[in-house]
């Protein structure tokens, strides 16, 4: 009796290692990017699904690419071209197009609260 | 029984842990002063934290911007003599302790200066040689003059454009904390200040954008409640004949900054210092830069020089990560 309450227990908390495993593993894989424009949330992409998108609003126009994992703003109606020069990213510092107020965040970005520059 | 206990002791732990993670925690991303701002508060009245902040920042904006005609300063500017209320008079004498602290490589008075070399709504473009010594020769010489809160202008005109953020991160911590907000962070377009420590008890995270390449994280330093403000080239800048003119200007020379630094970082409590300081060591170039930080001695600082090597004061060589760096002579 007493052995097969111990064996309950350590089976559940394998079980429970397990699935955390697979938790941080998921986590790890996510590649995910967000495009907001004024604070508001527009899109939410898979970075491995290749896609090309337009983001209109009334500050102006981007052309935004996904392609190989990876997201860049191609194009942009703006002076500054910025966020275009930033090319292809997956992860870390937000892209960010100030005219057009337009922010493309990643899954990892939380890991640091914030970028000073 | 006892099997109904161990069960129930696991499932409280399990519940516990979860919540852990569960303080209520709200962001808002929002553009104001030329820039995108974030804010995160956690807990109870975050929300409301959130829109007070958001209007503070407003409110700074319309009354600080050299380009709202309705502000003080705009009015100041106008008039050149101009009673201010006791909030503005109090920032700009402030700023002009700052100045001197620095040896004028910080100045609230360079509109004229910052104007001439396009970065203030104008064109961009490199001025005459006559036109840049003049002006050299008005700063030598000009500034704002204080009395009570009675400012008059000889010569200069205002601009807080190297203050009002670092002012706005400031101010809204300190009303964050009489709101009873214990945990947040903000971002105003790379000035950074945290209020308290992480929900969890830990360190903030804040990163440093290479200047070299501003997709990557150069090194990221683990602090305490601070504001966190740097001053680059790399951010905003017009390129001519194959030189780079940065926004960042000089009196002395009446140019643009151009020395061995690509950036500076400088971490102190207090968010209008942090971002004076921040500007003024740009400013100094990495020596005169590494002398004051001896000096004064209370102020934290990464120096990023254009060669690419880092250097810290000794105050931050244990709470920063994810690049080589040397210490700064104490």
């Amino acid at each position: 009796m007493k052995t097969k309450f111990w064996l309950l227990i350590l089976g559940g908390l394998l079980l429970a290692s397990l699935l955390f495993l697979l938790f941080l593993g998921t986590q790890g894989e996510k590649s995910e990017a967000v495009i907001s424009v004024n604070g508001e949330e527009r899109y939410r992409l898979d970075l491995q699904e290749d896609r090309e998108l337009t983001v209109e609003s009334r500050w102006g126009s981007n052309i935004v690419s996904v392609k190989n994992g990876k997201i860049a703003v191609l194009e942009a109606d703006c002076p500054t071209q910025i966020c275009v020069l930033r090319g292809y990213q997956n992860s870390g510092i937000p892209i960010i197009c100030l005219p057009h107020r337009l922010v493309i965040s990643f899954a990892d970005s939380e890991l640091v609260d914030a970028w000073t520059k | 029984m006892k099997r109904f206990l161990t069960v129930f002791f696991f499932g409280v732990l399990l519940l516990s842990v979860s919540a852990c993670g569960m303080v209520t925690s709200e962001s808002r991303e929002t553009f104001a002063m030329d820039t995108v701002m974030n804010f995160s508060a956690y807990g109870k009245g975050a929300e409301k934290a959130l829109s007070d902040a958001v209007d503070l920042v407003n409110r700074l904006e319309d009354n600080y911007s050299v380009s709202r005609d309705s502000g003080e300063i705009a009015r100041l500017n106008r008039e050149g003599t101009a009673l201010l209320t006791e909030e503005t008079a109090a920032l700009i004498r402030r700023c002009l302790e700052i100045s001197d602290m620095t040896g004028g490589a910080f100045r609230p008075d360079l509109y004229e200066l910052t104007s001439l070399w396009g970065f203030l709504g104008g064109e961009n473009d490199v001025p005459a040689d006559r036109d840049i010594e003049e002006m050299k020769k008005k700063l030598q010489s000009g500034s704002v003059i204080m009395e009570g809160n009675l400012a008059r202008l000889d010569s200069v005109k205002v601009d807080l454009g190297a203050a009002v953020k670092g002012y706005a991160g400031q101010l809204i911590v300190d009303l964050w904390k009489e709101e009873g907000i214990s945990s947040g962070v903000l971002s105003l377009g790379g000035n950074v200040q945290t209020l308290g420590l992480k929900p969890d008890g830990s360190l903030w995270n804040v990163g440093i954008v290479d200047p070299e390449n501003p997709g990557v994280t150069l090194c990221v330093l683990h602090v305490g409640e601070t504001a966190v403000v740097t001053s680059g080239g790399y951010q905003r800048y017009f390129e001519k004949d194959g030189i780079r003119y940065c926004h960042i200007m000089d009196a002395e020379t009446a140019s643009p900054v151009s020395n061995d630094l690509a950036s500076v970082t400088v971490l102190v409590n207090d968010g209008l210092l942090a971002d004076c300081l921040s500007t003024a060591l740009f400013v100094m170039g990495f020596d005169r830069a590494a002398s004051f930080l001896a000096q004064v001695g209370n102020v934290d600082a990464v120096l990023v020089k254009t060669d690419g090597s880092i250097f810290v004061t000794p105050g931050l060589k244990d709470c920063i990560n994810g690049a080589e760096f040397e210490v700064l002579p104490s």
